[in-house]
């Protein structure tokens, strides 16, 4: 069998299995034209091999270890290896709000969600703001749900003493849910995650959608019961203000 | 600052050895080369999200490598800049004796032979002849089917070895 070139060059660049190896060796054994190709050319390989190898022997610029140890990373992939770190299950300790869940959470939501319904403060808190922000502070959940705009969920009392609501909103075919609490005049998102995508027609309760981070942390952040109906119009009409 | 960083950090520093030397086989340049691998970490880091997991770091970055020297060779074309021919491979290398000199002209040598191939034919060479990659690899770092690889390594073979062997013995051929 007449090997054609291109085996002949995988065979020189040890492409072959090893069979294919040893049947090409015993081949060009009888076949000098083709053994000095191969020869020729596995020359050529050596010699350019030689000639470079003393760079990888060379000590690395400080320049270039300097490139890989602070050139500014991928917020995305960041962001990412911080979710897959948190694994963004909302089995929470027994403290307060755990940073992992708010951290996965918030990194999540921000993806989903354009930022008009957020803002961050100088203190590097995320704020509701615009229609969330007025949802949050005149929606009742017991008045029923909303054609559109922000959905409330819970509301409820936390552990530091703050007045809570979980909400949900809907972007253009995914959706945004979360927990914020009122701090003087600001609601201040605890949490944030991307909830369920859109399915037009599909309305469920607010409650029952929400995405298990956001449940999860509604029942770590949670001190007694959510507000009833009386409740929830009660802190309403007092500002959301605990006293 | 992020400590689950310091595995591909480590990973790359790692590379950097075979990203310099893929870079100065293409580049046949010193500073070009250098300039080219730092851009590539950049560039790596800035998009480390585009890298699937689990697949191999090395390639990634070798394909970004190729893509900036490919686009800078565009741009240069664009621009009508005439590529100096001069190599200023003169650096670490050759600082003192025989050898050191020898290994500098072999090296010079081999650039200036390089330099003279098409750019994808370059690319074959670099990855497979010099930094030892398969097929495989090596196709998927260029984005292109084995076949194009090795038919382009044919062709830079017979080239490459006119320049840096001589003319073959027409013993058999």
């Amino acid at each position: 069998m007449e090997p054609s070139k291109d085996r002949l060059d995988a065979f020189i660049d040890g492409q072959l299995s090893v069979t294919e190896m040893q049947e090409m060796e015993s081949l060009l054994a009888n076949r000098p034209d083709l053994a000095a190709y191969v020869e020729r050319q596995s020359r050529l390989r050596a010699r350019l091999a030689e000639a470079f190898a003393p760079v990888i022997d060379e000590a690395i610029p400080q320049h270039l270890r300097d490139a890989v140890a602070s050139s500014p990373v991928s917020a995305r992939f960041r962001a990412a290896a911080w979710l897959r770190a948190a694994a963004c299950t909302p089995v929470l300790p027994r403290l307060a709000i755990p940073a992992a869940t708010l951290a996965c959470g918030l990194l999540l939501g921000m993806w989903f969600r354009a930022p008009s319904d957020f803002q961050t403060s100088s203190g590097g808190q995320v704020l509701a703001q615009g229609e969330l922000a007025a949802a949050l502070t005149e929606r009742l959940a017991s008045a029923g749900t909303p054609k559109t705009g922000a959905r409330i969920g819970v509301s409820f009392r936390d552990r530091t003493g703050r007045d809570c609501r979980s909400f949900l909103v809907a972007g253009r075919g995914a959706s945004t849910a979360g927990v914020a609490c009122r701090e003087g005049s600001d609601w201040v998102v605890a949490v944030l995650a991307a909830g369920p995508s859109q399915t037009p027609g599909a309305y469920q309760q607010a409650g029952t959608e929400m995405p298990p981070v956001v449940r999860g942390a509604v029942s770590s952040m949670i001190e007694g019961e959510p507000f009833d109906a009386a409740a929830e119009r009660a802190a309403r009409d007092r500002g959301w203000k605990s006293n | 600052m992020d400590a689950s960083l310091d595995p591909i950090r480590n990973q790359m520093v790692a590379l950097l050895p075979r990203l310099r030397r893929f870079a100065l086989s293409l580049t046949a340049n010193r500073a070009d080369a250098d300039d080219l691998v730092q851009d590539t970490v950049e560039r790596a880091l800035a998009n480390l999200h585009r890298w699937e997991r689990g697949t191999k770091l090395d390639s990634w970055m070798f394909r970004i490598a190729q893509n900036l020297f490919i686009d800078g060779a565009r741009a240069r074309k664009r621009a009508r800049m005439v590529v100096s021919e001069t190599l200023e491979a003169a650096g670490n290398v050759a600082t003192d004796g025989m050898r050191a000199a020898e290994a500098h002209i072999a090296l010079t040598d081999m650039c200036r032979a390089l330099g003279e191939l098409p750019e994808e034919q370059r690319s074959a060479v670099a990855l497979v002849l010099i930094d030892g990659m398969s097929y495989r690899d090596a196709a998927a770092v260029l984005g292109i089917p084995i076949g194009t690889l090795t038919s382009r390594l044919a062709r830079a073979r017979e080239a490459l070895a006119v320049r840096v062997l001589g003319e073959a013995k027409s013993a058999g051929a």
